[in-house]
C-alpha cells in the first residue's frame, strides 16, 4: 500500500467532480482592502458564448485556510441578468477561500472557488 | 496493605488515625489498579490494541490528504492533524501522561518491520543526545509557518508519510528505541511536556526492587533455550525502573510493566512538575543540570510555543513587512528565519543570561552563569507547556465538532453517504467558554514555573533564596504576560507561501 504512494506526487485534482466547464465566473470584492466584517461580493456568471447566465440560485460560503474555524454563508441576489451580489461577513482576518455553490436554472450544479488572501483584522 | 487499625485508648486511636492518614497520603493512586482501564493496560497487547486505531486513522489521513478535498477545513488530514490530534495530545499529557507515545502509530509500523528486519547498528555515541531532535523540532515549526502546513492537506499527508519513512529507516538500521530517544521531535515534545503530567510509570515498592535478581524491567526476558528470541522487551529507552526519575524519555510503552516478574511497576500519581524541582541522577539521562541539550530542548519547547502562537496573530505581518522594508529584502523565508532566530535563540539567550548573571552576582550562587542558566531553564517548561495547551486547546475546543461534517463528507465522497449530508455549520465550543480555559492554563503554568524556580533557588542559596529566585520569577512573569498578550491578539492565519 505504502509502495503505491509515490505515484501520488501531485496535489489532488482541483476541480470538484460535478464541475461544468462551460460556466465562467468573474468575481470582485469591495471595499478594498478586504477587512474583517461584512464585504460585498459581486460576480457575473457567463456561459461558453459569453452570454450572462440568469436565474441561478447561488449560495456563497467562506472558509478560513486554517481548519477548525467557523465557515460563513450568504445567499446571493441577482441584481441584473447574470449579475449577482452577496454580502459576506468575514468573521476574522487571515486567508479565506470563497466557494460559490451554483444551482443553474436547468438543474445543473456548479462549484467555483475564489481565494481572498490576507483579509485584515480589525 | 494494612486494614483499618483496631481502636484502643483515645490516644492510640488518634495516633492510628494520623498513621492511617499518612499511609493514605503516601500511597499514590495507581492507574493500573482501576477497573477496566487497569486490566486493559496490563494486557500484553494493550499497546498494539491502542496503536491499531491510530494507525488506521493515519493511513486514512494520508489517502484523504493526497486525494481528498484540497480545501484544508474540508479535509480529514488537516482537520485531524491540526485541530484534533495536537489538542488531544496536550490535553492527555495534562490529564494523565504521555498517551500519544503509548499509542504511537509509527511504533506499530516499526514493530511490524522488526519482525523481519533486525537492526545491525547502534546509534553513534556522539549523537546520543537531543541536538538532532531539537533541530528537527525547530525545522518542523519553521516549515509549518513557511509552507502554511495547516492550509495544505497534501503537504500534511506528506509529513505523515515522511514520518513513517523516517521511523522505518532509523529503527531499521539502529537497535533499541533510537528513533524515539534520539530523533523523534514529537517524542521530545511529549517528554518535556509530560514532566508536568500527574502520572508516571514508576516502581511501586523500592524494597521489592532491592531484592530482585533478574532486573527484567531493563533487560527483558528471553527464551532460555534460544537467547535470541525475545519473550518480552525490557525498557528500550534505557530507563532502569528503580533509578528512573520522572517522565523524561518515557514513552509509556509499558514494556517494563509487562516485564517485571514481581508486578512492581505501576502508573502512579505524583505532583505535576515535581521532578523539575530537584536534580537527582536519572536513569538513562543523568542529572538535568549536566544536560545542556535537554535544557536547550526545554527552552526551544517554551520559546517555540511563543513563536508558534505568534505565527497566527496579526502583529507578525506588521513585523515581517517592517523587517522586509528596513532590511530591503523580499524573501519570506529570510523574514521568518530572522524572527525565529530572534524568538528562539536571541531572546532566551539574553533573558537567561541576564537572570543567571544576577543570580550569580546578587545571590552569590557559586556556579558559572551557563550552569545556572541550564539549571533554571527547566523551570520554564511548565509555562511553555501552558502556552502549548492554551494554543492547541483553543483550536481543539473551538473546532471540536468540525470533525463531524468532514467525516460525513469523506464517507459521502466514497459513494456511501450513510452519515447524511455534511453539517458544515457544526464548529465547536464558543470563545466565551474557551477563553477562560486558556487563561486558566496559563495561570497554572505560571504557578508551576514559579514553584519550580523557587524550589531550585531555595536549594541554591540558603542565605539569599529570594535573591536567587527574583530574576527567574520576573522572567516567568514577563513570559506569562507575553503569552497573555499573544492570546488576546486578533487571530490572523495566513499561509505565507503559495501552499494550499
Ligand atoms: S517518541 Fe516519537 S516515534 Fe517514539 S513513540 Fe513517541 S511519537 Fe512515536
Ligand atoms: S519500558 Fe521504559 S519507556 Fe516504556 S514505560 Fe517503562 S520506563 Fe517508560
Ligand atoms: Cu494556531
Amino acid at each position: 500500500m505504502l509502495a503505491a504512494l509515490p505515484l501520488l506526487f501531485t496535489p489532488g485534482c482541483r476541480k470538484p467532480a460535478n464541475d461544468q466547464g462551460d460556466i465562467s465566473i468573474e468575481e470582485s470584492i469591495a471595499p478594498q482592502p478586504v477587512r474583517a466584517g461584512t464585504e460585498t461580493i459581486t460576480f457575473r456568471l457567463t456561459n461558453r458564448s459569453h452570454q450572462p447566465v440568469a436565474g441561478a440560485r447561488v449560495q456563497v460560503e467562506g472558509d478560513m485556510s486554517h481548519p477548525g474555524m467557523a465557515p460563513v454563508f450568504a445567499g446571493a441576489r441577482e441584481i441584473a441578468p447574470g449579475d449577482y451580489r452577496a454580502p459576506l461577513n468575514f468573521s476574522m482576518g487571515g486567508d479565506w477561500v470563497i466557494l460559490f455553490h451554483i444551482n443553474l436554472s436547468d438543474g445543473r450544479k456548479v462549484e467555483r472557488q475564489m481565494d481572498v488572501k490576507g483579509v485584515e483584522s480589525n | 496493605m494494612t486494614g483499618p487499625p483496631a481502636a484502643h485508648s483515645p490516644d492510640t486511636e488518634l495516633e492510628h488515625l494520623i498513621e492511617e492518614e499518612e499511609f493514605l497520603e503516601a500511597q499514590p493512586f495507581d492507574l493500573l489498579t482501576v477497573p477496566v482501564i487497569g486490566p486493559l493496560l496490563r494486557w500484553r497487547h494493550s499497546r498494539t490494541f491502542l496503536q491499531v486505531p491510530l494507525f488506521v486513522v493515519s493511513i486514512v489521513m494520508i489517502f484523504e490528504g493526497l486525494l481528498g478535498p484540497t480545501l484544508s477545513p474540508k479535509n480529514l488530514a488537516t482537520v485531524l492533524t491540526w485541530v484534533h490530534f495536537r489538542g488531544a495530545l496536550v490535553l492527555a499529557i495534562l490529564c494523565a501522561g504521555n498517551l500519544f507515545c503509548l499509542s504511537c502509530p509509527f511504533m506499530l509500523a516499526r514493530n511490524f518491520m522488526r519482525k523481519w528486519i533486525h537492526p545491525r547498528f547502534t546509534w553513534p555515541r556522539r549523537l546520543r543526545n537531543k541536538w538532532i531532535p531539537i533541530g528537527l523540532f525547530v525545522a518542523v515549526l519553521f516549515c509549518y509557518e513557511l509552507f502554511g502546513l495547516w492550509s495544505s492537506p497534501w503537504l500534511t499527508a506528506w509529513v505523515i508519510v515522511g514520518y513513517f519513512a523516517a521511523v522505518l529507516i532509523v529503527d531499521g538500521l539502529f537497535a533499541h528505541a533510537t528513533f524515539c530517544k534520539y530523533v523523534c521531535p514529537i517524542g521530545q515534545f511529549n517528554f518535556i511536556a509530560s514532566t508536568a503530567s500527574p502520572l508516571e510509570v514508576s516502581v511501586r515498592d523500592h524494597e521489592v526492587c532491592d531484592g530482585c535478581r533478574t532486573k527484567d524491567c531493563i533487560r527483558g526476558r528471553r527464551e532460555l533455550s534460544s537467547p535470541l528470541v525475545i519473550l518480552q522487551r525490557g525498557c528500550e529507552l534505557a530507563l532502569f525502573q528503580p533509578a528512573k526519575v520522572g517522565n523524561m524519555d518515557c514513552t509509556f510503552c509499558l514494556d517494563c510493566v509487562h516485564a517485571c516478574p514481581h508486578d512492581n511497576v505501576g502508573i502512579l500519581s505524583r505532583l505535576p512538575g515535581e521532578e523539575l524541582m530537584s536534580d537527582p541522577n536519572r536513569s538513562g539521562i543523568g542529572r538535568f543540570s549536566r544536560r545542556n541539550d535537554i535544557a536547550a530542548l526545554a527552552l526551544v519547547f517554551c520559546f517555540g510555543a511563543l513563536m508558534n502562537a505568534f505565527g497566527m496573530v496579526s502583529p507578525i505581518y506588521i513585523v515581517e513587512s517592517w523587517l522586509k522594508r528596513t532590511l530591503q529584502f523580499q524573501s519570506q523565508a529570510t523574514a521568518l528565519g530572522i524572527l525565529f532566530a530572534a524568538v528562539i535563540v536571541v531572546e532566551p539567550a539574553l533573558l537567561l543570561g541576564l537572570a543567571a548573571w544576577i543570580t550569580h552576582a546578587w545571590a552569590g550562587v557559586k556556579n558559572g552563569w551557563l550552569a545556572i542558566a541550564v539549571r533554571y531553564a527547566y523551570a520554564l517548561s511548565p509555562l511553555g507547556f501552558a502556552m502549548w495547551l492554551a494554543h492547541y486547546g483553543y483550536h481543539f475546543f473551538t473546532g471540536l465538532y468540525t470533525i463531524i461534517p468532514v467525516t460525513q463528507n469523506a464517507v459521502a465522497r466514497i459513494g456511501w453517504p450513510i452519515l447524511g449530508d455534511p453539517q458544515w455549520t457544526l464548529v465547536g465550543l464558543p470563545k466565551t467558554v474557551v477563553e477562560p480555559l486558556e487563561f486558566g492554563f496559563l495561570l497554572l503554568g505560571l504557578a508551576g514555573s514559579i514553584l519550580v524556580a523557587w524550589r531550585l533557588a531555595q536549594e541554591d542559596s540558603e542565605k539569599h533564596p529570594v535573591r536567587a529566585f527574583v530574576p527567574w520569577g520576573v522572567m516567568c512573569a514577563i513570559l506569562f504576560f507575553c503569552c497573555v498578550w499573544l492570546m488576546t491578539q486578533p487571530m490572523d492565519m495566513r499561509a505565507t507561501m503559495g501552499a494550499g
